[in-house]
């Protein structure tokens, strides 16, 4: 299981930004979404890590929007194990909107999904109860 | 002990020497050809030492014949205070062949007072610092190897050998680091014969790519195999293992994803449970994965429970165990990964190929469909029933 080097498939000398991006929009009220484009593998896990640790703090409710991502790798998934524990600990939510099958399936397969906390979509995640 | 890097001229030199007009004749001879080079003066060996001079000093002149030091001490003391240190020795007309004696005990090059001028004083000094500087790689390479083949020694004793005498089930195996220059990653697996006369086998993957995963993987393997082979009842031993990663991770959020078999004796079904980890194929009849459901890995949920699975085995029944390395590298299609789906359809291509060169073969495969080696860990433990060919 990957969690920092090189890129899950072998990528050899790409970096983080031309692999995994996000788009950050502030829904007010504390409510934040962060939507990821690409692959979270062991190159990029580390830049989800530093963009949960960034907004966590402020946001009462993260919404991580994964619809977009390509492929979500065992890192990405230690980083969402720990955002969770992050979230709970400061009495904040983090709320993720799987949206395809991609980011579905790595959290079944694993057996993280009961886990978290999953909304089908990004206006559920928000107009659910906090 | 710090020194310029290659290529840099020399800076500093230190002359060990305790005669006063041989000290100006060295400056003058140095001030002609090389000004940039700072000239540190001691009058004996004990002085330069105590100074701290030959820490600062790039190259050393010494002079055989300073007080304190008869013959080739100087030297010996030079050379045990900075077995590194570039040292070329001035000797007089007469004692040439103590300056042939000083090379053959670490002296880079020996000098004739008198004989030597400016271009070539400096010149020894240059060969003297170029000469010692490769020694002191060629050594630190050295010391790298041995240190390399000890931990592939190291390592080598770390991977499983399965302990299967006395069942009537056999085991193929397949393991590639991730790691660069590494033979044991995160990945491990197991397969022992226990006490009940069922055979246990087991694939992790440790979250994380370091050194540290590593030595959590192997131990993880022996404490599992302690635990079978003590007996332990089976559906304790996924929370047992749980307890011996939590309390030996260095992360507070790392965790290990395990699939674990138990084939009984009649070897009429397997009993699988899964912790966040793919759930084995079956090859028999036809390659094909009756996916239970996964509990969540170890080292996620305190009180986790994760429920068995029973897998039917045909008589001719094989079972290929592996962690995720092997199915999250690219497909055919380079805009997908292989996936499960992607490993049946090789293993189908592969139905021909015998049992014994399985492992080997599906990581060729699907490192050449990737394109490339794959960066992840991979184990593959291919396990079935004893009268089945190579």
């Amino acid at each position: 299981m990957r969690m920092n080097g090189e890129s899950s498939a072998g990528a050899g000398d790409v970096t983080a930004d031309q692999v995994v991006r996000f788009e950050v929009v502030d829904h007010g009220r504390g409510a934040l979404v962060v939507r990821v484009l690409g692959e979270i593998d062991t190159l990029t896990a580390p830049v989800l890590r530093e963009q949960l640790d960034q907004h966590l703090p402020a946001a009462l409710l993260v919404v991580l929007d994964l619809s977009a991502v390509t492929f979500l790798g065992s890192a990405g998934l230690a980083v969402l194990v720990s955002a969770k524990d992050e979230a709970e600990r400061r009495g904040h939510r983090l709320r993720l909107v799987c949206g395809s099958r991609i980011a579905t399936r790595a959290l079944e397969a694993t057996g993280l999904l009961t886990l978290f906390d999953v909304a089908d979509g990004v206006p559920e995640a928000l107009s659910a109860p906090r | 002990m710090t020194r310029p890097l290659p290529g840099q001229p020399s800076r500093r030199v230190v002359l060990v020497e305790d005669d006063p007009g041989d000290v100006f004749l060295v400056q003058e001879l140095l001030a002609e050809v090389a000004p940039e080079i700072r000239l540190l003066v001691a009058g004996s060996v004990a002085e330069a030492i105590q100074r701290g001079l030959l820490v600062m000093a790039d190259c050393v002149l010494l002079d055989l014949n300073v007080p304190g030091s008869r013959d080739l001490e100087g030297l010996r003391e030079v050379l045990q205070a900075d077995p590194f240190a570039a040292v070329c020795v001035l000797t007089g007309l007469d004692d040439e062949y103590l300056g042939i004696a000083a090379v053959g005990i670490g002296a880079q090059d020996y000098l004739v007072k008198g004989k030597a001028d400016g271009p070539v004083l400096i010149r020894a000094i240059r060969y003297a610092v170029e000469r010692r500087r490769a020694e002191a790689s060629l050594v630190r390479l050295r010391e790298q190897q041995l240190a390399a083949a000890e931990s592939a020694r190291l390592e080598r004793g770390l991977l499983p050998s399965p302990l299967l005498a006395g069942s009537r089930v056999r085991a193929r195996s397949f393991y590639r680091s991730g790691r660069i220059r590494s033979l044991i990653g995160g990945d491990f697996f197991d397969a022992v014969l226990g006490p009940s006369g069922a055979v246990h086998a087991i694939v992790g993957d440790v979250c994380g790519h370091g050194p540290d995963e590593a030595a959590l993987g192997a131990l993880l393997r022996v404490s599992w195999r302690a635990l079978v082979l003590a007996g332990v009842d089976e559906p304790q031993l996924l929370s047992n293992l749980q307890e011996v990663l939590v309390s030996e991770r260095h992360d507070p959020f790392l965790f290990t994803t395990v699939c674990t078999v138990v084939i009984a004796p009649s070897a009429g079904e397997a009993l699988v449970r899964l912790a966040g980890h793919p759930a084995p194929v079956s090859l028999r009849p036809h390659p094909s994965t009756d996916s239970p459901k996964a509990g969540p890995p170890l080292g996620v949920v305190a009180d986790a429970a994760w429920e068995p699975a029973r897998l039917p085995l045909a008589p001719d029944w094989a079972l290929l165990l592996y962690t995720d390395g092997l199915i999250e590298g690219r497909g055919p299609d380079p805009e997908e990964r292989l996936w499960e789906e992607g490993l049946l359809e090789l293993l189908d291509e592969e139905r021909d190929t015998g049992l014994d060169e399985l492992p080997g073969r599906l990581a060729e495969r699907v490192q050449k469909i990737n394109g490339g080696p794959l960066a992840d860990d991979m184990a593959i433990l291919l396990l079935s029933g004893a009268g089945r060919e190579g």
